[in-house]
């Protein structure tokens, strides 16, 4: 992948992300000239970009695209949700095309094909509202002034000319037609080009059955024989008249249009002076090229430069002298340089206010992992500070090693402070898709809802956000699809037709707290407790003694909630346990909260950073190790009568509930002494998984703020540690991965 | 002082191409942009309808029988006032380097390699006929 490639992939996603917003817009808010004009030039960038990394199929179908916007532009097509929707599905196909070439560096085989049939789509939509208005006439293509050269300069008779365009479908073998009996029965054809369609595959790849052929032609023949020859294939063809057209529309003043081109016409009138070799052409020449330049400079609203070059052009006239015009066209193209420059900078200023600088994430990575080993420098160097107070006493020696380790100690956390805060994104990023999503669901479930989205501004780790995006499109698709109910039967029941669902996110202290609420039908805990009754989750006394909200959270165990199980319940549907998972796994908590025919929240609690951990440190088998804080509910030390043996396992009663025990040494296969049944024993109560189990240890040190090395090399295999960091004495400690202990 | 004269019609351009198919194909795209047009085969049909019309910008070919490109630029800028400043774009299939520096010799005040899309051809036309006012 090379840097433009790289740079068409972020300015593509750049652009798809806002464009998609502004048509969401335009579809709720109406017409906005200023959007609409937003959304055809991001289009139009897209389509231009994907020409440049030379993706031919994307560049069709955003061509089309383009077209339809022009017309909604100039106020030729109404903006609808059909053509909202096109429009967002065509994104929809840039972006996974987008994402394929970045894995791959190359579009998906079919997308040749797919690329016809969106823009035969878009086409269909413009077709549509060009018999209405009247207006048959569709602009020629570029190809056509290409094919016109191939027809020898004889004279044809004056008859119509058509251009046709003909793209036979991949499989149209298949379906008896013969692309090449069809183009031998053209009269008067002028000029043919056939060319792949797609670039052919490599050779093992490719289809000899498949027709990857573009077939265009220019010919003297009238519409009527075009539809007669082409009348089964009418999809796949194109025409286009040749034949000159009478609708005028005048060409106003190009201001938008590039400079460059103004440039160029000024430049090649300097070099046109400049060759003048005879002196009886020099009036002729001076005065057409200050004509050029002069229609060049008012038709870019330079009038003006305009002015001065036709002033030069009447002193030349009346002195006979060429250079008097050659000298005002060198004033010319130098003044054209310096303010052109300031238009440029005006239309870079809306990129200037977001000003933002792209790292790789890998640079930021390092730099992370870096501050991190300081931290762990830093820590022993408070471990040394403490071991020489005794030694040099009360004196200054002591005093100022303390006082430069505090400073160190303020400094280098500031810092890794910092270094976090560049791996801070808001989460409006995260939030950005939603709209579209319930957008989308809304018109497939026939229901209608509203989102709100609050608290975008707050920020979190991009580790964070990035996981999150499964889990809330989860909530927010089930939150449709199960907690909202049809518009009809929330008339029945006195609720307002349009449902709301609120996405808030808020920041509380290191956590971030995110809620998705709705107000549909709730989810009723009866239902649950049947369900999880019929699944045989858990004993019938136990689901019976649950409150309704303990039982509501039931949603999220596995048994109760794969695929399709829950669908008839009012309330959740599929996959809660696998959101369950991933919010655990980012060290955070999730809980349902929920009122019959009231509505249904479900919120979310999570760190704003991944990267810090609190780690207790525990001793078992003569080694030390690290568990995360997070997990660890409570510690408690047993004495030897509250432990029952149930066949070979061991367990005690904590609050009315049995707790296995599992002696962490035992687990990881430590060579250790048999466990002395007498000792009083100490054990570390650990949540995982929505289990309880007690950890044995033989002790338990100090807690520590620890970023964890990720395991490298030959132990990045080991599954049960998730990382290393070093303790205050220099050691490296070892992270235990719980979950994956007890999976 | 020529474009005060012309500034209360339509701008007008002049086609000398012996392809009967170019002529058609840019007159159409000409005249639809608003443009008023007429369509010569050579340099000699040319020189004719330079002196019954009034042009804004001459569009011409070099290989032509009869009278080539060339030719037909260098004697343009040898005529009267209004004739001899015409600005011409010249539209070839000659690529050449040599074919421009013998172009810009001969007088030519733009140049532009076939095949042209009807928008550049739209584009470059309106800016060096300009913009009726």
């Amino acid at each position: 992948m090379n840097q433009l490639q790289e740079q068409f992939i972020s300015e593509t996603k750049e652009l798809i992300l806002q464009a998609t917003d502004d048509l969401m817009a335009v579809e709720r808010f109406g017409f906005d000239a200023e959007r609409i004009d937003r959304i055809f030039r991001a289009f139009h960038t897209l389509k231009g970009s994907a020409g440049v990394v030379d993706l031919p199929a994307m560049a069709l179908v955003l061509h089309a695209a383009e077209d339809l916007l022009a017309a909604v532009k100039a106020k030729m097509r109404p903006v609808t949700t059909a053509l909202v929707s096109e429009a967002l599905q065509c994104l929809d196909q840039v972006s996974a095309w987008v994402d394929a070439f970045e894995a791959r560096g190359a579009l998906p085989p079919q997308a040749g094909e797919r690329a016809r049939d969106a823009a035969l789509r878009l086409r269909a939509l413009l077709s549509d509202n060009k018999k209405s208005s009247g207006t048959p006439d569709k602009s020629r293509p570029d190809w056509v002034a290409a094919l016109i050269e191939q027809v020898p300069a004889t004279d044809i008779s004056a008859g119509p000319l058509l251009a046709v365009d003909y793209e036979p479908l991949p499989g149209c073998f298949f379906n008896g037609d013969d692309p090449l009996a069809l183009i031998a029965a053209i009269p008067e054809l002028l000029a043919l080009s056939v060319e792949p369609r797609d670039p052919w595959p490599p050779l093992p790849d490719m289809d000899p059955f498949a027709c990857n052929l573009r077939i265009r032609a220019i010919a003297a023949a009238t519409r009527e024989q075009f539809a007669g020859i082409f009348r089964l294939v009418p999809d796949q063809v194109e025409v286009f008249e040749l034949a000159p057209t009478t609708a005028p529309a005048a060409a106003g003043p190009d201001v938008n249009g590039s400079g460059a081109l103004l440039d160029n016409i000024i430049v090649c009138q300097i070099a046109m002076l400049d060759a003048a070799k005879a002196a009886d052409d020099s009036y002729g020449r001076y005065g057409s090229a200050a004509r050029a330049a002069a229609n060049a400079l008012r038709h870019f609203a330079r009038d003006d430069l305009a002015s001065e070059v036709e002033a030069a052009l009447e002193a030349a006239f009346a002195r006979q002298s060429a250079s008097l015009v050659r000298d005002a066209l060198r004033n010319v193209a130098s003044g054209l340089a310096a303010p052109l420059e300031a238009n440029d900078r005006e239309t870079a200023s809306p990129a200037a206010s977001n000003r933002s600088l792209r790292i790789d994430e890998a640079r930021i990575d390092s730099l992370f992992n870096l501050s991190g080993e300081l931290i762990v420098a830093k820590n022993s160097l408070a471990h040394l500070s403490r071991l020489i107070e005794p030694v040099v006493g009360e004196g200054d020696l002591g005093r100022n090693i303390r006082a430069a380790n505090e400073t160190l100690d303020s400094l280098i956390t500031e810092m890794h402070a910092a270094i976090l805060q560049l791996r801070m994104v808001p989460l409006s990023q995260l939030f950005r898709s939603f709209p579209r999503v319930v957008r989308d669901l809304c018109l497939r479930l026939d229901k209608r809802a509203e989102l709100t989205i609050q608290g975008g501004a707050a920020e979190c780790d991009k580790k964070v956000v990035e996981r999150l995006f499964e889990p809330l499109l989860h909530l927010v698709r089930n939150a449709l699809d199960h907690g909202i109910e049809a518009p009809d039967e929330r008339r029945e029941s006195g609720k307002p037709e349009l449902a709301h669902i609120a996405l808030e996110a808020a920041r509380a202290g290191d956590r971030l707290v995110l809620e998705v609420r709705d107000d549909g039908r709730g989810i009723n805990p009866a239902a649950v407790r049947a369900k999880a009754l019929e699944r045989g989750l858990m004993p019938v006394a136990e689901i019976a003694a649950l409150s309704d909200e303990d039982a509501t959270q039931l949603i999220f165990s596995a048994g109760l909630s794969t695929a399709g199980a829950v669908t008839d319940i009012s309330g959740r549907g599929v996959g809660m346990d696998v959101v369950r998972n991933t919010v655990e796994q980012l060290g955070g908590k999730i809980a349902v909260t929920s009122r019959l025919g009231v509505g249904t929240s479900v919120r979310l609690d999570l760190p704003i950073n991944v990267a810090m951990s609190q780690i207790m440190v525990v001793a078992a088998g003569g080694q030390l190790f690290g568990l995360p804080m997070d997990l660890v509910s409570e510690t408690v030390r047993l004495t030897p009568d509250r432990v029952s043996r149930i066949k070979n396992n061991r367990g005690f009663v904590l609050r009315n509930r049995i707790v296995p025990i599992c002696s962490l040494a035992e687990v990881l296969d430590l060579t250790c002494q048999p466990a002395d049944s007498q000792a009083p024993g100490l054990v570390i109560v650990v949540e995982v998984g929505g289990k309880i189990v007690a950890l044995e240890v033989d002790a338990i040190h100090d807690r520590l703020d620890a970023v964890l090395k990720p395991m490298q090399g030959l132990l990045a295999n080991a599954p049960a540690y998730s990382g290393t960091t070093m303790s205050a004495d220099g050691r490296v400690l070892l992270v235990l991965d719980v979950r994956e202990l007890f999976s | 002082m020529a474009a005060a004269e012309n500034a209360d019609r339509r701008r007008s351009v002049l086609i000398v191409d012996d392809s009967s198919l170019v002529r058609l194909y840019y007159h159409g795209a000409l005249e639809k942009a608003g443009f008023a047009v007429e369509q010569a085969i050579n340099g000699i049909e040319a020189t004719e309808k330079v002196f019954a019309h009034n042009f804004d910008l001459l569009i011409v070919d070099i290989n032509m029988p009869g009278m080539d490109g060339l030719s037909f630029v260098r004697d343009m800028r040898r005529r009267k006032e209004d004739i001899a400043t015409l600005p011409i774009l010249m539209i070839t299939t000659e690529a050449g380097e040599t074919d421009i520096v013998d172009a810009r010799d001969a007088g030519v005040n733009y140049y532009l390699i076939k095949p042209v899309s009807e928008a550049d051809l739209i584009r470059h036309v309106t800016a060096l006929a300009g913009t009726p006012p």
